[in-house]
Parts: C-alpha cells; sequence; structure tokens
C-alpha cells in the first residue's frame, strides 16, 4: 500500500488511528495497546501488498530478536567469546543472504553466465536464473533489512542492550510509516518512545498538517511533472530534440525529489500523528555547491548507514590516502547498487565515487571559493546523474545521452519534432516553478510552517483537496524507491 | 456522529474535522450518482466512490440508464454482455456469418435505443442517418470498360454488394475480413456519369494518392493518437485540432488552438469550411458505457458536424489496437473492445460523405495487436514510427 493512494487515505488510515485512539493514553496498558495495535497494524499494510512476503520480515525478526538476545547473554562470558561472534555473522549472514537472494541473485547468475560462457568459453555451467515475475522483489527489504542490520550490529558493539521485549522490537522493525520507504531509523531514536510516548491534539494536528504537505509534494508536484519523462519514453529517446532531453532529465530530478521528499515527510507526519519522532531525510540537496553536500543533503539516513557501518568500519579516512581511496570505493559501489540491480547503478555510484575523490583532492576548496560556480556545477551533473539511474538499458542510456550532448555520434532512427519541447514544455511551467521553488531552504521551512501559522488550516485543507482530485483522475504513481 | 465532530472541530482540529466532512459528503455523493446509473469503469477498487464524486463533479455524467441491457453491471460483465463482443465471440469463423450476425445485432440495438436527441421529424440521430444513406444510395456507374463499383446502399440487412475486394491499406490481409463496401478505384469518373438524383451528387473517389495539396484543406479532429500524428507525421499542411484525453463526448467542447487563438472545435468548425474532416477518437471512452452508448454519442457528433460543414467528406478513423501485452493483461484496454467499437463505426460510412479508414493493418501483427516494438507504452506510437501512417493518408485520399 502506498501512502500516496485513496485505498491508504480514505480506509486504513482512517481506521487505524480511530483503533489506535480509542485506547485511552494514560493507562497502565496504554503502552502495550498501542504497540500491539501499532505492530499488528504494521503487519496488515504490510500484507495488504505483499500476502506472502510477510511471513519472511516476521521470520526474520524473531530470528534477529534471537539472535541479539543470544548475543547479550555470551557477553562476558569467557567460554562463548567466539560463539558470540557466531551469532553476529549467522545473523548477517542471514539478512544479507536474504537481500541478495531476492534482489541480486539473479543480476550475479546472469552476469556470472556472461563470463563463463563469453570470457572463459565454459558452457557447461550454468546458473539458474528465477525471474522478476516468478519471484518478486519484496517491497521495502532494503530499507528493513538495513534497519535490522543497524540493530543488530549496535548490539554485537554494545552500544545498547539488546532488546527483551519482543513486541517493541517487532513495532520497531515494521511500523509502518517507515516501513516501506524509510527513512532507515535506529534503533536509540526510536526506544524511549517505544516504553512511553503521548499524542496531544496539537501534535496530531501538526502530524496531520505535515503528512498533508507530504502528500502534496508527491501527488501534486512529484506524480505531475513526472509525466514528462513519461511522454518522453513514449515518443522514443530517439525522437527528442537536446532541449527536450535537458527539460526531461531536469522534469526526472525534481520527481524522483519531490516523491522521495514527499514520502519521507509523510512519515515524519505519521510518526507525529503516532508520538514518534522520525529523523529528516532531506536538507534541501538541490542548492548543494558539492557531490559531497549533496550526500550530507540527500536520504541522509542511508548515508549515515553507510558511513557508520561500512566507512568507520573499513576505517574511514584515518588510515592513509589509498586506504581511504579504497574504502569510498566501495561505500559508493555499494550505495548504487543498493538502489538496484544492474550495471547502470554501479556506474551511477562510481560516477558520485569518481567526483567525490575529485573534489576531496583539489575542487572542493575551489567550489568552496565560489559558491555560484559549485551551484551550477550540480544543476549540471544532477540531471545527467539521474539520467543514469532512470535508464538501466544501456543502448538505450547511450541514446539519451546522446540526445543530451548531440555531438556524441550514434547511428539511430530519429524522427525529432523540432518543436517538440514547447510542446510538452509549455504543459509543465507552472510544475517547474513550483519545483524550483520548492528547492529554495528559505520556501521549503516556510512551507514546514504549515502546521503552526494560522494560515496552516486553510493551506492544508486546499492541498488536501487538491490531492483527492487527483487521485480519483488516477494520478498516484507507485513510489518511485518502491522497488526496494 | 455530528457531536463528535462539532467536538473535533471545538477543540482545535478543525483541519480534521473539515477533512472527515469533505470525505462523507463526497462519498454520499458518490453512492448517489452510482444508484442513478453512472458510473466509470476505470474506477474501481477502494475509493471508487469518492472517485466517481470528483470525476463526476469534474467530467459530468454519462447516465446510462436509457442504454439497453444496463441493468448495474460490473465491469467484467459490461464487456461480455455487450452485443457487439458477444456476437464477435458467438459467432464461428466463417466471416459472411459474422458480419451477418453483427449486423443483425446492430440493427436491433439501435433501433430498441432511445436516444436523446432527435430532430424536427422526431427522428433520433441514426435513424436520419440510415434514411439519407439510402436516398444518397448511387448502384452503380458503368464506364467505359470498367466497373466503378461505388456502393452506397449500406442498408443494415446486409453489406450490400460487395466484394471482399482490395483493402483500404497499405498491407494485405485482414482477418477481420473487412467488407465494407469493398471499392475499385478509377482513374476518371465524370460527375455527368453518374446516374442523377434529386440532388446533384459528385461521386467521391475513394482510396486514392493524394499529393500534399490534398491536405491544405483537411482538419483532424481527434485525441492522443492524433497529437502523435500532428507531431511526428509531417503533414504539415493540415489543421489538426487534437488533444490528449479527448473523447466522443467532450469533442465539439474541447479547447483547441488554431492560428493562435483558443477556441473550442465546434467554433473552428463554425468559423472555417474544410473539405475534408478526419475524425479519430475512441479508445478514452472504453472505461465509460458500451458499444451502443459510444455509437449513439457518435452519431449525434457526426449529425453536428454534418450541420456545420454540409460539403465537407467525413473520414472516420478506425480506433487503433492496442499491444498483445495490454490485450491480454486489461479488462477494458484491449481489441475485442476496440473492434467492436470499430464495427459499430463502419456502420456509419455510407461511400457518399462518409467513409471509414482503418490504420491497424499498418501496425498489427499477425495476431491483429498492435507489434510491441512499435509502443513504449502498448498505447502509442514511439516518435520515429509515423511514416508508415503518413504513407497510408496518402495513399487513401478521398476526392471529389
Amino acid at each position: 500500500m502506498v501512502f500516496s493512494s485513496l485505498e491508504f487515505i480514505l480506509y486504513f488510515l482512517p481506521i487505524f488511528l480511530t483503533i489506535y485512539f480509542i485506547v485511552p493514553q494514560n493507562k497502565k496498558y496504554s503502552m502495550v495497546s498501542k504497540n500491539l495495535i501499532l505492530f499488528f497494524g504494521s503487519l496488515v499494510f504490510y500484507a495488504f501488498g505483499e500476502p506472502i512476503y510477510v511471513f519472511l520480515m516476521l521470520a526474520s525478526i524473531v530470528l534477529n530478536y534471537l539472535l541479539a538476545r543470544g548475543m547479550d547473554y555470551c557477553y562476558g562470558k569467557t567460554a562463548y567469546i567466539s560463539f558470540r561472534a557466531g551469532l553476529f555473522a549467522l545473523s548477517v549472514l542471514v539478512n544479507i543472504g536474504i537481500l541478495f537472494f531476492f534482489k541480486y541473485a539473479g543480476f550475479v547468475a546472469l552476469n556470472l553466465n556472461i563470463f563463463f560462457y563469453q570470457v572463459l568459453k565454459i558452457d557447461w555451467i550454468t546458473l539458474p536464473i528465477i525471474s522478476e515475475d516468478s519471484l518478486p522483489l519484496p517491497v521495502g527489504i532494503s530499507f528493513y533489512t538495513f534497519q535490522i542490520l543497524s540493530y543488530v550490529i549496535d548490539v554485537y558493539k554494545r552500544r545498547y542492550p539488546a532488546e527483551k521485549n519482543f513486541l517493541r522490537l517487532g513495532t520497531y522493525i515494521t511500523m509502518f510509516p517507515q516501513l516501506i520507504a524509510g527513512p532507515i531509523v535506529k534503533y536509540p531514536e526510536v526506544r524511549s518512545r517505544l516504553t512511553k510516548r503521548r499524542t496531544t491534539r496539537k501534535s496530531f494536528d501538526h502530524g496531520l498538517k505535515l503528512f498533508i504537505l507530504g502528500l502534496g509534494y508527491k501527488v501534486l508536484i512529484a506524480n505531475r511533472i513526472g509525466i514528462l519523462w513519461t511522454e518522453i519514453e513514449r515518443i522514443g529517446y530517439e525522437s527528442i530534440s537536446p532541449m527536450l532531453a535537458w527539460l526531461g532529465a531536469f522534469a526526472y530530478s525534481f520527481q524522483i525529489y519531490f516523491d522521495f521528499l514527499g514520502y519521507s515527510v509523510m512519515a515524519i507526519g505519521l510518526g507525529k500523528m503516532l508520538g514518534i519522532h522520525i529523523p529528516e531525510n532531506f536538507k534541501d540537496p538541490y542548492v548543494s555547491h558539492s557531490v559531497t553536500e549533496l550526500w550530507q543533503r540527500w536520504h541522509i539516513t542511508l548515508g549515515r548507514w553507510f558511513r557508520e557501518y561500512l566507512y568507520f568500519p573499513l576505517g574511514g579516512s584515518r588510515n592513509g590516502k589509498l586506504k581511504t581511496v579504497r574504502n569510498l570505493f566501495v561505500v559508493w559501489l555499494f550505495t548504487g547498487l543498493w538502489h538496484g540491480a544492474n550495471w547502470n547503478f554501479l556506474i551511477w555510484g562510481f560516477g558520485w565515487f569518481f567526483l567525490i575523490m575529485i573534489e576531496k583532492l583539489f575542487l572542493k576548496k575551489g567550489l568552496d571559493r565560489f559558491p555560484l560556480f559549485g551551484n551550477l556545477y550540480m544543476l549540471f551533473i544532477i540531471p545527467i546523474s539521474w539520467v543514469i539511474f532512470a535508464i538501466s538499458d544501456g543502448n538505450r542510456l547511450l541514446i539519451y545521452l546522446s540526445r543530451m550532448f548531440p555531438f556524441i555520434p550514434m547511428q539511430y532512427e530519429s524522427n525529432v519534432n523540432a518543436m517538440d519541447f514547447i510542446r510538452y514544455g509549455k504543459n509543465y511551467v507552472l510544475l517547474f516553478v513550483l519545483a524550483i521553488l520548492g528547492c529554495i531552504p528559505k520556501i521549503r521551512k516556510t512551507l514546514v510552517q504549515i502546521q503552526r501559522k494560522k494560515w496552516g488550516t486553510p493551506v492544508s485543507y486546499l492541498i488536501f483537496l487538491l490531492c483527492l482530485y487527483f487521485l480519483a483522475l488516477g494520478l498516484d504513481n507507485p513510489f518511485m524507491y518502491y522497488k526496494f | 456522529m455530528w457531536n463528535w465532530i462539532k467536538k473535533l472541530v471545538k477543540n482545535g482540529n478543525t483541519l480534521l474535522g473539515l477533512i472527515i466532512i469533505t470525505v462523507v459528503v463526497l462519498y454520499m455523493y458518490g453512492v448517489h450518482l452510482e444508484r442513478h446509473g453512472y458510473s466509470n469503469l476505470l474506477v474501481q477498487g477502494p475509493g471508487s466512490k469518492v472517485a466517481l464524486a470528483v470525476i463526476g463533479l469534474r467530467e459530468g455524467y454519462f447516465p446510462w440508464t436509457d442504454v439497453p441491457g444496463w441493468k448495474g453491471m460490473e465491469a467484467d460483465e459490461m464487456a461480455s454482455s455487450d452485443p457487439f463482443v458477444q456476437g464477435m465471440e458467438d459467432a464461428d469463423c466463417d466471416i459472411e456469418e459474422t458480419l451477418d450476425l453483427m449486423d443483425q445485432i446492430l440493427e436491433e440495438v439501435l433501433a430498441d435505443s432511445e436516444i436523446a436527441l432527435s430532430n424536427s421529424q422526431g427522428q433520433s440521430p441514426v435513424e436520419y442517418f440510415l434514411e439519407n444513406q439510402e436516398q444518397h444510395a448511387v448502384d452503380e456507374v458503368t464506364q467505359d470498360n470498367e466497373e466503378l463499383v461505388v456502393d452506397g446502399s449500406a442498408d443494415l440487412s446486409g453489406f450490400g454488394n460487395t466484394s471482399v475486394s482490395d483493402n483500404m491499406t497499405a498491407s494485405g490481409g485482414n482477418e477481420s475480413g473487412e467488407a465494407e463496401s469493398g471499392r475499385v478505384e478509377s482513374g476518371n469518373a465524370n460527375a455527368g456519369d453518374v446516374a442523377d438524383n434529386e440532388e446533384q451528387v459528385r461521386p467521391v473517389m475513394e482510396n486514392v494518392s493524394v499529393d500534399d495539396d490534398y491536405f491544405s484543406d483537411a482538419v483532424f479532429i481527434g485525441d492522443s493518437r492524433m497529437v502523435g500524428v500532428e507531431e511526428y507525421a509531417g503533414i504539415d499542411n493540415a489543421t489538426f485540432l487534437a488533444k490528449v484525453s479527448m473523447t466522443i463526448y467532450n469533442m465539439m467542447d474541447t479547447k483547441v488552438s488554431l492560428n493562435g487563438k483558443t477556441i473550442t472545435v465546434r467554433e473552428a468548425l463554425e468559423q472555417n469550411q474544410y473539405g475534408k474532416i478526419y475524425v479519430m477518437v475512441g479508445i478514452n471512452e472504453l472505461g465509460t458505457g458500451n458499444t451502443a452508448y459510444f455509437a449513439n454519442a457518435y452519431a449525434s457528433v457526426l449529425q453536428e458536424i454534418r450541420e456545420l460543414q454540409p460539403d465537407a467528406l467525413i473520414i472516420i478513423q478506425a480506433i487503433m489496437h492496442v499491444t498483445g501485452e495490454k490485450n491480454m493483461r486489461d479488462s477494458i484496454f484491449n481489441n475485442t473492445n476496440i473492434n467492436s467499437r470499430n464495427e459499430a463505426l463502419k456502420e456509419f460510412c455510407n461511400g457518399e460523405d462518409i467513409f471509414y479508414i482503418d490504420v491497424n493493418p499498418v501496425y498489427d501483427d499477425v495476431n491483429g495487436n498492435l507489434r510491441e516494438e512499435l509502443s513504449a507504452d502498448d498505447i502509442h506510437l514511439y516518435g520515429n514510427c509515423y511514416g508508415p501512417w503518413r504513407e497510408f493518408l496518402y495513399e487513401n485520399g478521398f476526392v471529389r
């Protein structure tokens, strides 16, 4: 179930909230009841889209709960030191193994087959590949796997004791505001709220307004500006003019940002309604002056996950230039790979690595001195990077890039309508203006004030009506990070 | 419940209260609409009543209780009870029999339906057409050694003296065995040789090759596929009044841009006279009503066009197919439904001033579906695939 759908807004959410708030807040049984309702509600939420995989997720939670408690039990007993390490290794293996199996096995098998056959000329090895149709990717698996891993690794490193209460752990992993598409929440961030939380009428109101703001980002901006990309696909990349190619790249950049931003803001809003604090995932990434800065502002919870659980354990930047390069390389390759099991994601990740290297070496100083140059440089890099992210087919990607840079020679049948960017562009002028405005920090911060200011209520209501209108007309595109 | 809402509003949760009230009102309105026979097949599942209310407010209502056979059926039932679809499924492979059966069904359906519009003689648009077709019938013209067989008498009891002869399209073979009045073209039919009626009617040469000048007084009215033709087929001197999501229900009121001004299609047809009017809509209407309902609306629009443009030739373009993928997956947008509607559209062709052309054979695969590699979204062609369509139009002109 997607937040920006009528079934969520008109069915699931009202029913869930009613049940959740029927339980009074101040009783002895309040927390347990509310956690139970949240836990089971989240399972229902997940089961709606994944009736079978919900059991996979449950099994994963049970296993990790037991292993974490086992690790705590083993701690301090010298006889069990290696056993403890074994439990940890098992947990990591199972978690990553499941993720690998569902998401990456096909890609790896495919490429190994090609390697064996084409390069080594061995044709008697053919690894089986289960197609995406017969074994679909469980929704949200990349997010909840990383979330579970962060918990398990933290327990192993003794950052905090393992959670003894299964309900609390289960609620932490499955709570529906962040289950499908993040933000990736660390356990300490919600632990206190799992034992005690309250919703006041004010906080509920604020949460609702934030939720509607996020909904607006997604339905009114992202879904609609994304239609331009669909229209370009429909024309066929060979037949678009360079102007339209660039316009499309910018449209996609805005789409993916407002889509993900919308979803993250909706998550924070829902959390507020339930009394849970969900961390921010974006801080105006598109005003960044460098790639380094971009990744401190984009998908913040993922960046911090990789930094804490991969970069620092590898040594970070503390062991000399060569090791730093190696560590960065590994982190960025995996970041790319996390987003998708395909070569274009690896190239995308590598691109970031390359630029960050250059910035670390000399460019950053220049960018810091001339911020305007930094903005222009990012305005150039960002659309190109999203095009690489968006198109998995190598051939079609090259065609699109050759449309953006017409001096790249490529042979294909093309039928360009010279006025296409005007015809298509003029329908999106308002959307581009809104999108650009939404990227300006001052304006975005003002929008967040929708919670507190007097104009918040009428503006929220208006946004809600508009969203309802567009959702009714069928514009609820699935969340783009949804296949994760 | 009312007190509960008031309490919410009073305690500062105005927003929540407003939202609840709005949703409840829309829901009740949606229920009301459904009970009175309004519906939209595209809106199913959770939230459908609210969505229906919103769509109803936006697009107007299409009451179906007047349509014969409709009794509040589900979408699947609707398609399978559609007499045209049924007819095509029931008939075995005998083409003649299939055609006769479809004839019969169309006659029955059109005869039974009560159509809103009627002219001063109390005739429905379709009746008016049928009558006028018989009046304008031209049986035969012989010329030198050639037989120019122009079949005008499209009376519904049969497809007249048809020969399943040359198809109107570039590629051969049309598995539905289109026996719309096949024609043989003649190079020099003279107006004077025509058997005269009360009105002096010049015969029309059909499916002739034309050149660029032909399109200078042509207008193309249609939906997103027509927009594709406008943008990528390179017929630059024709007029295009095409808009994405145009339907037969909103066609005349759709705002289009002509010579820099934004006017409705109706106004465009009032202000300019055209020699040929190409019409292509139908795909967007698959989610609303059934074939008879669609045909009714089409008839009234044709009527209106005829009144605005008495001398123009009207050329109906068949609805283009969707790909095999979509055909298999989608219960609404599939070629069975498209074909049934095209069969209804064929009936409007009178060989005199209303014609019918079908571009599907140009782009279809052997199964009668749009070829997969020609479309990104199973419905629209890639920009570089419009060459054949352009050729098709150039090779199938209609000249008086």
